[in-house]
């Protein structure tokens, strides 16, 4: 997994064929109000794990066998804050790491949901190359 | 101070009118479809879109801004935002969070309904999280004739507040720490007179003197949407394949990337562009707070009307000069708007069943109030006989508090308190037993949404039962304005409207009270009590 230009498409990643990439969503502030689409487009979770005592959801893909295709995604993230919170921002952080490299750097993405304004929707593509 | 009688008759039949409804603190989608709502901008929705865009980092406003799902949620939620947010156009996110606690109907900011002063009839289950202050004029059950003033607060709270970095972490403490979450389940109440006063049954008091104390716990209370109690809930909720947003925005999404790669790539480039200027521009420039909002404002409107345009494209048919269709209108990609659009109504009411659930869950407490009278000198009396300059002796209520939703799936909430008052410590002259009175009320919340001009608010019905099986001594019994000292059963019917004014955190309660008692009935059946309450919570939870 190569990572994004942020200067370009930061949502947007190179990937090798069969690569799989393992995606860690987390939030400061419980409820964990994170959805994902039953599939991605282009492919399948291949696992998921939803810790629902500490929050993360964790789950893994692989990208696609053939160059050219791509797999892709959106994820939505809410926030339910409790009454009197000073910083009324649910912070979600979704993190993505290559298993089949796993030397490559993670790419982090932290989505802020103000206190009545989710769910927000952030996409992201894997294009195989 | 009294209300205009014709005023509160008038906004009692206002209020009795509204039918018992569910609350909310966000915007829910509306049933209409997307296609009626506004194309322009609001000023509401602008001020949103800064926020959310202040909240994230720039890959996550990229991650945001460039997915067209993002904007197809503006498009479809731009009616409900401008309906339910208008009023907090230019408010700061702090103040959100300030509408939030007041739509909370379990917390009880006044003085609880053992303390003198106090215009409740009935005490909640539940405290402000951080701290309350309430100021009464008038009183109910019990008052003196001036004004109280009331401290609420919960140590552990407090604490944790103080020494957490975040809200989260502050709950965790709670949670792993069973020292800290029984500490947490208790609170604590002091008030203070805050004015002279006098009455039949005792001269009272100096300014500013302590008056009472009081202790709560909770031994249920589940209502914090943190709760462990509520995972399951909220798991249920955003796995219901029912209310999968995301999924119906991935096919939006696909179906405009795949069906019009040429138009999104059109649209995309114009985003990247704006989002990684503005993000060098904030990076770069020493630009005031002002001139920031004002860049981002006119950005993300750019990257609106953009989108605005290429939807208008893909969802009309396109024709030439002599109105043949040359392109049709992509029916697959309005079909999956309108989808979205039931999802994502599906999804808000859901979401709201579960805070309501949350909101209106059982709470029962145990609350104890000591009223220190020492300073008190008891006046004549008819019944007794002891020497000038004996003092009324000290009171001990005992209060246990029963919170319930009234009817299901609703946010009413039924509130029931049974209560006894003791003398404590009394003077050797005086002939009393230890028990002064009983007394058992319940009642029921009902909230009721903004009418016209004015902002979301509470009716609250109740009824008490109380054996006064002496002489008050000290601290006087009153119901409705007129004071109780004969012996025998009193029976207390009101009705009271609270309503906040503002998103200050002040609430303005009106009430109206009735009892069986004839004697304590001076003019009319029907009178008032006033008092202005605050929520520091509220307050507090401003930001500069």
């Amino acid at each position: 997994m190569l990572q994004p230009d942020p200067a370009t498409q930061p949502n947007v990643f190179n990937c090798q064929p069969s690569e799989t990439i393992n995606l860690v969503t987390s939030v400061d502030k419980a409820p964990f109000l994170a959805q994902f689409p039953p599939a991605p487009t282009g492919g399948a979770w291949a696992t998921v794990v939803q810790d629902k005592a500490n929050l993360p959801d964790t789950r893994t893909f692989v990208c696609p066998a053939a160059k050219g295709n791509s797999i892709r995604f959106v994820v939505s993230c809410d926030e339910r804050i409790a009454a009197g919170d000073p910083d009324p921002t649910a912070h979600y952080t979704l993190t993505f790491t290559s298993i089949t490299n796993p030397l490559n750097p993670p790419a982090v993405f932290n989505i802020g949901v103000p206190q009545g304004l989710g769910p927000i929707p952030s996409s992201y593509t894997f294009n195989v190359v | 101070m009294r209300p205009d009688l014709g005023f509160l008759v008038l906004c009692f039949c206002l209020a009795s009118s509204v039918a018992i409804c569910q609350s909310s603190n966000q915007a829910t989608p509306s049933e209409s479809s997307s296609q009626a709502a506004s194309t322009q901008p609001s000023s509401v929705m602008m001020a949103n879109l800064v926020k959310i865009y202040r909240a994230s980092d720039p890959n996550g406003d990229v991650a945001t801004f460039s997915d067209p799902a993002f904007w197809l949620r503006q498009t479809v939620n731009i009616a409900a935002q401008t309906t339910q947010q208008a009023e907090n156009a230019n408010q700061t996110v702090a103040k959100n969070a300030a509408s939030a606690a007041q739509g909370r109907t379990d917390q009880q900011t006044t003085a609880p309904t053992a303390a003198a002063g106090s215009t409740s009839a009935l005490s909640k289950g539940s405290v402000p999280w951080l701290l309350g202050f309430a100021e009464e004029y008038g009183g109910l059950t019990q008052s003196v004739t001036g004004s109280t003033t009331t401290v609420n607060g919960n140590v552990a709270n407090i604490i944790k507040a103080l020494s957490a970095q975040t809200y989260l972490e502050s709950f965790k403490k709670e949670e792993n720490n069973q020292w800290i979450s029984m500490i947490s389940k208790a609170s604590f109440s002091l008030a203070f007179d805050t004015g002279t006063s006098s009455s039949s049954t005792a001269t009272s008091t100096t300014p500013s003197q302590f008056s009472n104390a009081t202790a709560h716990i909770d031994f249920i209370n589940h209502r914090d949407p943190r709760d462990k109690e509520w995972r399951t809930e909220w798991s249920t909720f955003v796995n219901n394949p029912n209310n999968n947003i995301a999924s119906a925005e991935q096919a939006f999404d696909d179906e405009i990337k795949s069906q019009h790669p040429a138009a999104y790539k059109q649209w995309n480039d114009v985003v990247i562009s704006t989002l990684s200027n503005l993000a060098n521009f904030l990076k770069t420039a020493k630009a005031s707070q002002n001139d920031q909002d004002t860049r981002i404002t006119g950005d993300l409107e750019t990257i609106w009307t953009s989108y605005q345009k290429i939807i208008k494209v893909l969802g009309e048919d396109q024709k030439d000069a002599t109105g043949a269709v040359v392109v049709e209108a992509d029916q697959q990609l309005i079909k999956l708007e309108k989808a979205f659009n039931g999802v994502y109504v599906h999804y808000g009411k859901d979401k709201q069943t579960v805070v309501n659930e949350i909101n209106s869950s059982k709470v029962f407490s145990f609350e104890y109030t000591f009223t220190d009278q020492s300073s008190v000198q008891l006046p004549k009396s008819t019944t007794q006989t002891y020497s000038i300059g004996t003092t009324a002796p000290n009171l001990s209520n005992f209060n246990f508090i029963f919170q319930a939703p009234f009817l299901k799936a609703s946010a009413a909430q039924f509130i029931a308190n049974a209560s006894t008052t003791l003398f404590m410590s009394p003077a050797a002259q005086l002939k009393v037993t230890p028990v002064r009175d009983y007394k058992i009320s319940a009642g029921v919340d009902i909230p009721v949404p903004a009418l016209a001009s004015l902002a979301k608010s509470t009716i609250s019905l109740s009824g008490l039962f109380q054996d006064l099986l002496q002489e008050p001594l000290g601290q006087k019994v009153t119901v409705n304005g007129a004071s109780v000292t004969n012996t025998g059963n009193i029976i207390l019917g009101q009705a009271k409207w609270s309503f906040p004014v503002g998103s200050s955190g002040v609430t303005f309660p009106v009430s109206f009270t009735g009892s069986n008692r004839t004697d304590l009935i001076k003019e009319t059946d029907l009178k008032g009590t006033v008092g202005i309450s605050y929520n520091l919570d509220s307050l507090l939870s401003k930001q500069p």
